[in-house]
């Protein structure tokens, strides 16, 4: 027990901050459910496994553990909860093998899968998912509105119908349903003990489920609002289409596994010497399992006590501690960089924080109106300020966007709204002789229209983000959510034409950017010092 | 049999009941067949075709919300051609007072250096053409969108037609002579205005026989038809009147005023009574009746034309040998009873030149009680006196005296003795009589101007700065009034 607990509390630290971090992300946030979930798969299953248990062998326990301290000390290093997540799932994995060998491991695969399901995949390939299941949803909807007559236009994920914008809030998110659901149906087709087939088969139809599911709430919407002038997509409608459409994806999942058993285990008794079961007999596979395990003899020599009495045991649960200890101080150091950098995180920056870009900057000239209806910025923040300057006959908008949790790439924002993206550089501080770097990129809308984007991104500690690819770390490139996600800011400056900005238009918007940007910045750092 | 066997054992081992749980991904599966059914359905290209459909009858009704959403919807779908959806793009944004955005369409579709998309280029040298503020440069353009539509289709009418306005406007008839031969022969219409070139180049002989074409083609055209064709009688009395046929050309007019009383044929009548006056006076000066018939027929529609309201002022210049003989012709006249209110009028005028202002008050007063328009063209009469080159202040001022006897509370007259009372430099009667008349004018810019002038004279800078303002606010400003 006692070495459990050291064990345990090796991982501890990063897992707590994992756990923080995942809580940040909305389509995450079910994450408690989900080890609630694993933990009574884990413990049902626990009962079935016939007494005693057998320990494994050393060497691949070792060997597990070694690459879970490996895992750990990297993490710690590098200071990644999400690194320190996949070494706790090892470890994890080294003391099921240790107590029960292969067995006791078999029967915890259902929990360690529902566990996995909560460990962000690398290359953000969730969020692309999400985001293209949104695209199908859109898509497939504006087909169906043709055919029922209703006239709007697409623009990207967003909808639009005479006089009004549709989805305009969600365009740039994918369907954050998706991850519950198919958690969701993991934990009812394992706790099910469906075959690994049915499993897939289950997986893939509550992805369709929810394709569906928001093919059907898009185009009612729309429909509605055209037809009627009846809003559901966005306010108090919004949330409870939401809720039902869920309860409507867990109603077809279950219905769904009636179907995989109906087609794939009989239920009828068959003629007698066939070898079949009485109806209401176990259904799967599983059940050839015995329904209840062996007690274990008593003083049998479990593998508690094993671990319990094992002089390495104790040793390996004190280096573990011992890991935990140094994370705890490297998460200390971490915590205070961060409080010695010039700036802190969102909770210090002044409530009703404003900012301002004076009348004249350069050749341009702060127009009055409030936003000119040809560009429009995107911006994700909870909080966004927009300037709009002319010069000639060209007119630049300049977004300050904040919070954000993590950076935000905000091409992903335009590409969503209906702009190709047709170039995309990063330039870091030296590249671009400036005192930070930036991203700039080009798109084109179906209309024609060409977009000129500059854009950076500067963290609560003042690190400008906005590198280019070969410059960042492999992590980076990889886009694991390694580290806990910084709070950001982002500066961004839009110009639209329907011609390619000439060269020294170009040159002009961005001197323009780098100087809103040179303003905009002490003005966030000044507001974000720490209140008396 | 095999196969068939294993399906029969499959089948025996199920439990068909249990399927009712499975209803809910039935119903589920049914739809994403419906929607496969409808994507199966989905033609790019009809869908391409209803929008067009849409679009386009949007422009027309003015929904220029639907049609911007149809364009867009269009654009989307990548439906050709795609210059064509732009264009209604522009338009739909233009009437939904997306001003820049449907200029820098407008600008992408037809721009100036090369040629575009036919129509957009004529729409753009359409809507420069219409410009109330027209500059060369604005011209320029238009000429320039105009050559590069021509470029796309040397036999397009609309282009055609509107270059050689431009070349008309620029006074380049060779020019615009080309381009008008190019149109006539698809479209007849332009006639006329071919007839008008040539004569404007000095070229009569070929100017008269575009001009009986044209009057034989709007003859024709209002002809064929049961009902009032203004368009064609207008443009048929004005090749009559360029042929000098006045007098078919005045009745082609009033039979078409008799027949719908359109409101446009009132100018013109007043127009080819004043050539016809002047072709009078030129050819015959002793036909003193004429000229007063036909003053008194024109003033009758257009009590503001300012032609014959002059010739009704020469009319009152009897002087000279034969002053007397006119002065008894006029007279004679009277007697007959023929054209009474003109002939006053006329009469009033001279004795007025006289120095007999209690006979000039009497003439007027007739004038007015035989024929409800004479006020009218007295007040007219008076502000051209007043605001002419040569102003004639006093005599302006008995005019709309005498009017405003029989009418003291008409805003339009208190307004005209205002203005001449400003003139006269008679302050303090001005502002009463202007403040009298504002609130009660539907365009009070130049009464605005006159008060400021008023009150500036009065001494009252303030007063006079605030007439100034509102007297430079943009707006109409008629003066003559009916």
């Amino acid at each position: 027990m006692r070495n459990g607990v050291l064990f345990g509390l090796g991982y501890a630290p990063l897992l707590v901050a994992f756990f923080v971090n995942l809580w940040s992300r909305p389509h995450y946030q079910f994450f408690p459910l989900a080890l609630g979930g694993a933990a009574f798969l884990a413990w049902a299953r626990l009962k079935e496994v016939p007494r005693p248990l057998q320990p494994g062998r050393p060497l691949p326990t070792g060997t597990l553990l070694t690459l879970s301290f490996l895992c750990l000390a990297v993490a710690t290093l590098l200071w990644s909860p999400w690194l320190g997540s996949l070494a706790a799932l090892l470890g994890l994995v080294a003391v099921i093998w240790l107590v029960g060998s292969q067995k006791l491991l078999r029967a915890m695969v259902p929990a360690l899968l529902l566990v996995l399901s909560i460990i962000p995949p690398p290359l953000a390939l969730d969020t692309r998912f999400a985001e293209e299941l949104r695209v199908l949803a859109v898509n497939g909807s504006s087909h169906l509105l043709d055919l029922w007559g209703v006239t709007h236009s697409q623009s990207g994920n967003i909808i639009e119908l005479p006089g009004q914008k549709l989805l305009v809030e969600e365009a740039c998110s994918g369907i954050n349903s998706v991850l519950i659901t198919m958690a969701g149906c993991l934990f009812y087709m394992l706790w099910r003990r469906a075959s690994f087939v049915c499993i897939l088969l289950a997986l893939f139809g509550s992805v369709s489920f929810v394709l569906l599911g928001n093919l059907a709430r898009i185009t009612l919407g729309a429909w509605l609002k055209f037809r009627h002038g009846i809003e559901i997509l966005s306010g108090w409608p919004h949330e409870m289409v939401g809720i039902l459409l869920f309860g409507s994806y867990m109603l077809l999942i279950f219905s769904l596994d009636r179907l995989l058993t109906f087609l794939t285990s009989p239920s009828r008794r068959r003629k007698a010497g066939q070898g079949s079961r009485l109806p209401g007999e176990a259904e799967s596979a599983y059940s050839q399992m015995p329904a209840q395990a062996t007690p274990p003899p008593s003083g049998a020599g479990g593998t508690p006590l094993l671990l319990s009495r094992s002089s390495w045991a104790t040793a390996v649960s004190c280096v573990f501690a011992l890991l935990g200890m140094a994370e705890v101080a490297r998460g200390w150091m971490h915590h205070q960089t961060g409080k010695t950098q010039p700036a802190m995180a969102k909770s210090t920056l002044r409530e009703g924080a404003t900012f301002t870009l004076p009348e004249r900057l350069g050749a341009w000239t702060r127009l009055t109106s409030e936003s000119p209806p040809l560009q429009k910025v995107e911006t994700l923040g909870v909080f966004s300020q927009v300037w709009h300057f002319r010069r000639k006959d060209t007119v630049v908008s300049v977004a300050l966007d904040y919070p954000f949790k993590g950076y935000h790439d905000v091409t992903l924002c335009y590409t969503l709204r209906g702009w190709k993206l047709l170039e995309r550089v990063a330039r870091d501080a030296k590249a671009a002789k400036a005192n930070a770097g930036f991203a700039h990129a080009e798109m084109q809308n179906e209309l024609g229209q060409h977009g000129a984007l500059w854009f950076s991104t500067v963290d609560d500690h003042g690190h400008w983000l906005e590198t280019p690819v070969l410059k960042r770390d492999f992590l980076s490139r990889l886009k694991v959510p390694w580290r806990a996600d910084p709070i950001t800011y982002r500066v961004q400056a839009l110009a639209t034409s329907y011609t390619p900005l000439p060269a020294d238009e170009q040159e002009q918007v961005k001197l323009f950017f780098m100087e809103a940007r040179a303003l905009l910045w002490p003005q966030l750092a000044a507001q974000m010092q720490p209140q008396p | 049999m095999k196969v068939t066997r294993s399906i029969k054992a499959w089948l025996k081992t199920r439990e068909p009941r249990r399927l009712w749980w499975a209803i809910p991904v039935f119903l589920a599966t049914g739809a994403w067949v419906g929607f496969a059914f409808c994507m199966m359905n989905w033609r790019p290209e009809e869908v391409a075709h209803r929008y067009a459909n849409l679009a386009d009858r949007a422009l027309v009704k003015k929904d220029f919300e639907t049609a911007r959403i149809a364009s867009q919807r269009l654009l989307g779908l990548g439906a050709e051609p795609r210059d064509k959806w732009l264009f209604g793009l522009a338009l739909a944004k233009a009437g939904v007072g997306r001003d820049k955005e449907a200029s820098e369409i407008f600008g992408m579709i037809a721009p100036l250096d090369r040629a575009g998309y036919l129509p957009a280029h004529l729409f753009v040298a359409q809507a420069l053409l219409l410009r109330t503020n027209l500059s060369p440069q604005d011209i320029k353009t238009a000429e320039q969108h105009l050559v590069h539509a021509i470029s796309l289709n040397p036999r397009f009418l609309g282009a055609n037609e509107l270059l050689a306005q431009v070349y008309i406007r620029d006074g380049r008839w060779e020019l615009a002579c080309e381009r008008l031969l190019e149109v006539v022969a698809a479209q007849p219409e332009a006639t006329l205005l071919l007839a008008a070139v040539f004569k404007a180049k000095g070229d009569n002989a070929t100017a008269r026989s575009w001009a009986e074409r044209a009057a034989r083609f709007h003859r024709e055209k209002v002809e064929a038809s049961t009902l009032d064709q203004p368009k064609h009688r207008l443009a048929w009395a004005e090749a009559l009147a360029m042929l000098e046929d006045y007098p078919t050309a005045c009745d082609v007019l009033e039979k078409g005023w008799e027949q719908s009383a359109d409101k446009s044929y009132v100018r013109p009548l007043g127009e080819v009574c004043a050539a016809w006056v002047q072709s009078v006076a030129k050819n015959k000066p002793a036909d003193l009746e004429t000229r007063i018939k036909l003053i008194q027929r024109g003033l009758q529609y257009a009590p503001q034309n300012e032609t014959l309201l002059r010739q009704l002022v020469e009319l009152g210049h009897l002087e000279g040998p034969q002053a007397q003989t006119a002065r008894n012709t006029l007279a004679g006249k009277l007697a007959e009873g023929k054209h009474a209110a003109i002939i006053h009028f006329a009469l009033g005028l001279d004795a007025w030149q006289r120095g007999d202002p209690e006979l000039a008050h009497k003439h007027f007063s007739l004038s007015f009680e035989a024929a409800p328009h004479m006020p009218d063209v007295a007040n007219n009469m008076a502000l051209i006196l007043a605001l002419g080159q040569q102003p004639d202040l006093p005599r302006a001022f008995a005019i709309i005296q005498s009017v405003l006897e029989k009418a003291p509370n008409e805003a339009n007259f208190r307004e005209t003795r205002g203005q001449i009372l400003v003139k006269l430099g008679r302050w303090q009667e001005a502002v009463v009589d202007l403040e009298y008349a504002l609130p009660l004018l539907r365009s009070p810019r130049l009464t605005h101007a006159a008060l400021a002038e008023a009150y500036r004279g009065l001494g009252s800078q303030e007063l006079a700065l605030q007439h100034q303002r509102l007297a430079q606010t943009p707006g109409e400003s008629g003066r003559a009034k009916n």
